[in-house]
């Protein structure tokens, strides 16, 4: 039950576009004891399908750059990629510790922006 | 210089900006791959070189964000393979689509300030316990 009540909750904060996979991720590891790198592939799964949903209501609703968009995933696949590949090599302690720098510096990032 | 029509978007936003947003999207996947997530904040980083024009909002800008790492974080997860285990992510699933359209909707109704703030000290004291 409260895998399903996190669940939907980070997707609401996912859509509002307040920060939301790396709170699955957080949820997994820091609560449920998962490994890092299952965590992190539960939490791109769940994106998938959360994300996947939401882009449907903004589909309809707001104006897609879809050039930028092109460009960017022809630009990010690569390194979609390469990051992949990186995180099946090294210790997943090196990933935790770059995993929580990413969440420090996000959380100061929307703590002092504007 | 002249473009071919696949190149329009180089002679939009000008090379040298079109190659930077390039580059940071390559820097997004690498994060998102290895991480992930993340590779959102990362191209907030590149949207925020993009000419602000009116027209093109801020919730505008979050949905086109969302809509490139969709396609990434799907390749990652092709990439993860074995590593990851489909019956842990079952009881995620239908909150996650349900949650995933509530936000989307209530986008347009929310003042998220608050929210933001409380989540960000919330994400950097589980940064904390992630470096411990």
């Amino acid at each position: 039950m409260m895998d399903a009540i996190v669940g939907f909750a980070v997707a609401i904060l996912s859509g509002l576009g307040i920060g939301g996979g790396g709170l699955l991720v957080i949820w997994l590891v820091l609560f449920c004891g998962t490994d890092q790198l299952a965590a992190q592939g539960i939490n791109l799964v769940w994106f998938l399908f959360s994300s996947g949903a939401a882009m449907v209501v903004h589909l309809i609703k707001r104006k897609l750059n879809f050039k930028l968009i092109t460009w960017m995933v022809l630009c990010g696949s690569i390194g979609a990629v390469l990051g992949s590949m990186l995180a099946k090599s090294v210790s997943p302690d090196i990933i935790r510790s770059f995993f929580g720098g990413l969440l420090i510096l996000s959380g100061a990032l929307t703590l002092f922006r504007r | 210089m002249k473009y071919s029509k696949s190149f329009e978007f180089f002679k939009n936003y000008g090379t040298g900006r079109a190659v930077i947003i390039g580059i940071i999207a390559v820097f997004a996947g690498v994060v998102n791959g290895f991480l992930g997530t993340g590779g959102g904040i990362v191209l907030m980083l590149a949207m925020s070189l993009l000419p602000k024009d009116g027209e093109d909002g801020v919730r505008d800008r979050f949905a086109t964000l969302i809509a490139v790492i969709l396609p990434l974080s799907l390749i990652s997860a092709i990439m993860y393979g074995d590593k990851i285990d489909f019956s842990l992510t079952v009881p995620y699933l239908i909150p996650g689509i349900l949650g995933g359209v509530s936000g989307a909707l209530l986008l347009d109704k929310l003042s998220v300030t608050l929210v933001k703030r409380l989540f960000a000290v919330m994400v950097i004291w589980a940064g904390i316990n992630f470096l411990r």
